[in-house]
């Protein structure tokens, strides 16, 4: 029943860490740049929603829609500001790049909000939970796991049934032969880049609701979204989500072994996938798919 | 009307000058085959018309509109298509996607000045019903397509954003010439809609049988343009390795 137990909370986790992969998968999937700053993104949304509702006193649901949106603008503006000075050369350039912006997110973060830990108050929900075959589901990381799914869901649709998720997958393949029929691929990056920081803010938000964070969180997040886009197959959705849930299973499940092993069982499980199936356990249905 | 005009032109790949001074007018309905030994600077003439290489020097106009700054994903819908030489498709994507690819550019062509120019009307129906390969391959993906059904794509999926001009790079190139006899023939309604064309093609005969115009590339340069009727096969040849040729004013 203990182990049960290990693999349904971990499971849950693997939806929070899902939300933060999704966005690092799109951008890998779509721009091939790895954003190193994807984690303090997250942060960044998660210390300004803290900020407007516990802060300036804002009703909880109007400072994550601000806060979502004003990512999307953070997201299109990463994109116009350095991304696009830098997605076409080589890759070093943009991961550079992207590591300077974590820095500075991180270290601006702990000047305006002090190294404290903080959490996103959500009153009784954030504790509230069912007991479902003697195992305790809570109802919070329950609600970040539908919402990873459906994030994950609503994007797969996107990109396979609009005009827009065309030209992303267009792009994606080949952007200069995307330009010869007429698609703008720098619209088109800075378009996913939005989503894909506007992901990283959810994720965010997810994360604060659920426990403590400081401003230097960032790292140790995109470290998590990192295993779990590699594990699942990078530029692969749904190898995201099952990504996310094997290193939640994996570190959940470490720790009922080793209370202080979790972690460290995810990671010698992202190391035996690396080692096994180094292309991913979904790598066949690419962001295409 | 004079549908394309090129003034001058120079292009170049790094320290490699591809396209030198070149000069080249094509009217709506005309097919210009380019012929010229490899490097001469076909494609690349090509893909500078189409705006995916830089221009160093000269001017490209389109319908009297200078399109030299214009960048590659606009001049489609200003009305210039390219079919690469490669197809280069989107693997992933099926052949009814590949079409749909360039549709929202069309959709907002209104605003383009350049949309007054004379077209053939294209859309995704109409290609499908010119191409009825493609209706039968229309979920599968591109890259399990063969060569010619590839190629067939290729066309249509330049043919999708209705273009006043249409730009073929190497069509026949790595076909069967079973698979090359299909695609010259669905070339034929494309030629009849009063598109102008330039066509890049090594096999000479081909190029002679199809443009209503020939003009030779040597080394960057135009060598000769004639009309085809004044153009016979020993000529071309000659104008094409650059032996005893005169080079066009």
């Amino acid at each position: 029943m203990r182990l049960l137990d290990a693999v349904v909370q971990g499971c849950l986790l693997g939806g929070q860490y899902a939300l933060f992969a999704a966005g690092l998968s799109l951008v890998f999937g779509v721009l091939k740049v790895v954003n190193l700053a994807h984690g303090d993104l997250g942060i960044l949304a998660a210390f300004a929603a803290i900020g407007l509702a516990a802060g300036a006193g804002l009703p909880l649901a109007l400072a994550v829609g601000v806060v979502l949106v004003g990512m999307l603008a953070v997201g299109a503006a990463l994109h116009a500001g350095l991304l696009a000075r830098t997605t076409g050369a080589l890759p070093q350039i943009s991961m550079i790049a992207t590591f300077g912006l974590s820095v500075v997110i991180g270290n601006t973060l702990q000047e305006v909000f002090s190294a404290d830990p903080r959490a996103l108050d959500l009153g009784s929900f954030g504790t509230a939970g069912v007991t479902v075959g003697g195992i305790s589901v809570g109802l919070l990381p329950a609600a970040v796991l539908a919402v990873a799914v459906a994030a994950l869901t609503g994007l797969h649709l996107v990109l396979t049934r609009t005009a827009f998720g065309r030209r992303v997958r267009a792009t994606a393949d080949d952007p200069a032969t995307a330009a010869l029929v007429g698609v703008d691929a720098r619209r088109t990056y800075l378009v996913v880049t939005a989503l894909a920081v506007g992901l990283a803010g959810l994720a965010g938000i997810a994360y604060a609701a659920s426990s403590l964070v400081t401003p230097l969180a960032g790292p140790s997040r995109l470290i998590f979204a990192f295993e779990a886009v590699v594990i699942g197959g990078l530029g692969s959705l749904w190898g995201t989500l099952v990504g996310a849930v094997v290193l939640g299973v994996a570190q959940s499940v470490g720790s009922v072994v080793d209370p202080s092993s979790g972690v460290l069982a995810g990671h010698l499980v992202f190391l035996a996938v690396l080692a096994t199936r180094p292309a991913g356990l979904l790598a066949r249905t690419r962001v295409r798919a | 009307m004079t549908l394309l005009r090129i003034e001058g032109l120079v292009v170049r790949h790094g320290l490699l000058t591809a396209v030198r001074e070149v000069d080249l007018t094509v009217a709506s309905g005309e097919v210009v085959a380019l012929v010229g030994a490899n490097g001469a600077g076909k494609s690349t003439l090509l893909h500078a018309v189409a705006g995916s290489l830089p221009v160093a020097r000269g001017r490209v106009l389109l319908g009297g509109t200078d399109v030299t700054a214009v960048p590659a994903h606009q001049r489609v819908r200003a009305g210039i298509s390219l079919v690469p030489e490669g197809r280069l498709l989107f693997p992933g994507l099926s052949v009814l996607e590949n079409l749909l690819v360039g549709v929202p550019a069309r959709s907002r062509r209104g605003a383009d000045e350049a949309s007054a120019l004379p077209r053939g009307g294209w859309d995704v129906e109409r290609v499908l019903d010119a191409f009825p390969l493609l209706a039968r391959l229309r979920d599968r993906p591109a890259g399990l397509l063969s060569g010619g059904e590839q190629q067939a794509t290729a066309i249509g999926r330049a043919l999708v954003a209705d273009p006043a001009l249409l730009l073929l790079d190497e069509v026949s190139l790595g076909l069967s010439p079973a698979a090359v006899d299909v695609v010259y023939a669905s070339l034929e309604a494309v030629l009849a809609g009063g598109v102008g064309v330039v066509l890049v093609e090594q096999d000479i005969e081909r190029a002679l049988r199809t443009a209503t115009r020939v003009v030779c590339l040597l080394e960057g340069r135009v060598t000769r343009d004639v009309a085809r009727e004044h153009a016979d096969r020993e000529e071309i040849t000659r104008a094409y390795f650059g032996t005893g040729t005169e080079v066009a004013s």
